[in-house]
C-alpha cells in the first residue's frame, strides 16, 4: 500500500467514524437537554449516568474503588464465558457429528428443533432446584441457551462442505480425524462463526437474566436491585455497561473472525 | 453429495420416521434412566407422567389462559416489530443517507438485551401487556429490519429503471417493484424474529412478576409447592408452541412466496 492510498484510507476511516458517531452524540445531547429540562427520576441525564459508570466501573474512588467492577462485572463475565465455552465445545462437537451423518441428523432433528424452541428462562427454576443456587445453574443455563445457534450453524456448515473440497482432501491423504480438522472444520468455519456471534449475544442476555434470580452479585443483580431501590442512575449505568459489553464482545469476535478467516474473503468461492 | 432416492430431502418420509424414532427413543431412554435410578426423581419426574401432565394441562382453563396471554403478547410485539422493521427498513433502502445517519444508534441499541430492558419498561409503562410486548418488539425488530434493508438493496436496478421509463413515479416504483421484491426477504426476517420473540415473551413473563402467560404460570407453580411434573409439562408445551409457530410460518412462506425457494435465507 502506498503512502497516498494509506492516507486516503485513513481519511475514509475518519469520515466513517465521524458519520457513525455524530448521530449518537446528537441523540445523547438531546436526551441530556430533555432530562435536564424535564427532570424525570426515571430518565436521568446521561452525564450523571456516565459519571456513575466512571466511578463505579472504571475509576474507583475511596473504599468503593472498583467495587462494581470487581464485585459484579468480573463474576458476570466469568459465568458468561464459562457457559459460552461449554456451548462452543458441545455445539461444535455435536454439529460436526450430526453434520457428517445425514442419518444421525434425521434421527435428532425434531429433538433439536424442540430444544431450541424451549425458552431458557423457563428452565431457570428447575436448574436452581437441581443444580443448587451457586454459579453452576447459571453457567449451565447460559450454555443451554447459547448452544443452539452454534450447533445448527456448525451442522449446516459441515453438511455443506463441497464434495470438491472433500475429494481434494482425500487426494492429499487426509482421512478420519485429520480430515475433520483440516478439511471439514475450515470449510464449515464461516457458518460456524455466524453461529458464534449469535450465541455470544444470547449468552450475554442469559448472563443478565440468570442474575435476576437467586444471585448475590453480577450486572443483572445490580440492575434489578437498583430498580427496586429506585436508584435509576445506577440502573441506567448497569444497562449502559451491558450495551457497551455487547458492542465490545461482538467487535472482538469480528476481529478474531477476520484474522482466522482471512483466506475465506480471498477465496471467494462458496464453501 | 451422493443421495439415494430413499433420503431425497429434509421433508421426506424417511426423515419423518427417523425423527419420530429419535423422539420416542429419547423419551424411553429418559424413562429408563429415571426408573433405573440414574436420574433422581427429585430432578426429573417420570417423563411419561410429564407428557401425560402436558396433555391434561391443555384441559385446564388457567393454563389455556396463560398460553393465550403468551400468544397475545407475542402477537402484539411481533406486530409492532413488523411495522417498525418493514417501515424503517424500506425508508433506509430508499434513502441511503438515512442509513448512515442511523447506523451508529442502531449498532449501539441492537446488542442491548431486550430482557435486560424489562425493569426499565416496567418503570416507564407499568405492568401489563404493553410492557411485555415492547420488550418483545425490541428483540424482534432487528432481523425484520436487516432483512428488509437487504431485500431493498437487492432489488434489480433494471426493474426499477424499467418501471421509471414507463413513467411510474417514485412511490409507484416502491409499491409495485421494490416492495413486492422485498416482501419475501422481510418475511424471512419475520420468521426468524418470531422464534426470538416467543422466547423473549416467556422470558419477560418469568422476570416481570405479573403472573401472566406461560412464564408466570411456571413461576407460580414453582413457588406454590413446586410441582416439577407440571413445570416440565408447561416447558414441553412452550417448546411445542415454538416449533408449531416456526412450522406454520415456514408453510406460509412456501405458500405465499413459492418463487422464494432457493434464495438465501
Amino acid at each position: 500500500m502506498t503512502v497516498n492510498t494509506a492516507v486516503a484510507a485513513g481519511r475514509v476511516g475518519l469520515r466513517r467514524t465521524v458519520e457513525w458517531a455524530l448521530p449518537v452524540v446528537a441523540l445523547v445531547a438531546a436526551w441530556e437537554a430533555l432530562a435536564r429540562a424535564r427532570g424525570s427520576i426515571f430518565l436521568p441525564p446521561p452525564s450523571e449516568v456516565l459519571q456513575r459508570v466512571w466511578e463505579g466501573y472504571l475509576a474507583g474512588s475511596g473504599d468503593e474503588g472498583h467495587a462494581l467492577f470487581t464485585q459484579h462485572l468480573i463474576p458476570s463475565l466469568g459465568r458468561m464465558f464459562a457457559g459460552y465455552w461449554l456451548a462452543v465445545v458441545l455445539g461444535v462437537a455435536g454439529g460436526v457429528l450430526f453434520g457428517l451423518s445425514r442419518t444421525a441428523r434425521e434421527y435428532v432433528q425434531p429433538l433439536l428443533d424442540f430444544g431450541r424452541a424451549v425458552p431458557p428462562p423457563m428452565l431457570l427454576g428447575i436448574f436452581l432446584i437441581v443444580f443448587g443456587v451457586e454459579d453452576l445453574p447459571k453457567i449451565l443455563l447460559i450454555a443451554f441457551g447459547s448452544v443452539w445457534p452454534i450447533l445448527f450453524n456448525t451442522m449446516d456448515g459441515v453438511a455443506g462442505v463441497s464434495q470438491v473440497k472433500l475429494d481434494a482432501g482425500a487426494i492429499h491423504g487426509s482421512r478420519g480425524f485429520d480430515r475433520i480438522r483440516r478439511v471439514i472444520i475450515p470449510g464449515a468455519s464461516p457458518s460456524m462463526f455466524a453461529g458464534f456471534r449469535i450465541s455470544l449475544s444470547i449468552a450475554l442476555i442469559l448472563m443478565v437474566i440468570t442474575e435476576f434470580v437467586a444471585a448475590k452479585n453480577g450486572l443483572g443483580y445490580t440492575l434489578l436491585r437498583s430498580t427496586r431501590s429506585f436508584d435509576y442512575v445506577e440502573m441506567w449505568a448497569a444497562l449502559s455497561v451491558v450495551a457497551v459489553l455487547g458492542v465490545v464482545l461482538n467487535a472482538v469476535l469480528v476481529v478474531v473472525e477476520r484474522r482466522l478467516l482471512a483466506w475465506h474473503a480471498r477465496d471467494g468461492a462458496r464453501v | 453429495m451422493a443421495t439415494t432416492t430413499a433420503d431425497a430431502g429434509p421433508g421426506s418420509r424417511t426423515a419423518f420416521v427417523r425423527g419420530a424414532i429419535g423422539i420416542v427413543a429419547f423419551v424411553v431412554a429418559l424413562e429408563v434412566a429415571v426408573r433405573g435410578g440414574v436420574i433422581n426423581t427429585a430432578t426429573l419426574p417420570y417423563p411419561v407422567s410429564v407428557l401425560g401432565r402436558s396433555v391434561t394441562l391443555l384441559g385446564e382453563i388457567a393454563f389455556l389462559e396463560a398460553v393465550w396471554a403468551t400468544v397475545a403478547a407475542w402477537f402484539v410485539g411481533m406486530t409492532i416489530a413488523g411495522l417498525i422493521g418493514v417501515g424503517l427498513g424500506s425508508l433506509i433502502g430508499l434513502f441511503p443517507r438515512l442509513e448512515r445517519l442511523l447506523q451508529g444508534p442502531i449498532e449501539l441499541l441492537r446488542p442491548l438485551p431486550a430482557v435486560a430492558l424489562a425493569p426499565l419498561l416496567l418503570v416507564l409503562f407499568s405492568r401489563g401487556l404493553l410492557s411485555r410486548s415492547l420488550a418483545v418488539a425490541f428483540a424482534a425488530v432487528w432481523p425484520i429490519l436487516f432483512n428488509t434493508i437487504y431485500g431493498m438493496r437487492s432489488v434489480d436496478p433494471v426493474a426499477t429503471e424499467t418501471a421509471r421509463s414507463f413513467g411510474e413515479g417514485r412511490w409507484a416504483v416502491l409499491r409495485r417493484v421494490s416492495l413486492p421484491w422485498t416482501a419475501p426477504f422481510a418475511f424471512t426476517g419475520v420468521r426468524v424474529a418470531s422464534a426470538i420473540a416467543i422466547i423473549v415473551t416467556v422470558s419477560v413473563e418469568v422476570l416481570l412478576p405479573d403472573g401472566t402467560g406461560l412464564g408466570g404460570f411456571v413461576v407460580a407453580t414453582g413457588s406454590g409447592g413446586g410441582d416439577l411434573a407440571t413445570i416440565y409439562a408447561a416447558m414441553v408445551v412452550a417448546g411445542i408452541l415454538g416449533v408449531l409457530l416456526d412450522v406454520g410460518l415456514r408453510w406460509i412462506e412456501r405458500t405465499v412466496f413459492p418463487w422464494r425457494e432457493g434464495l438465501a435465507t
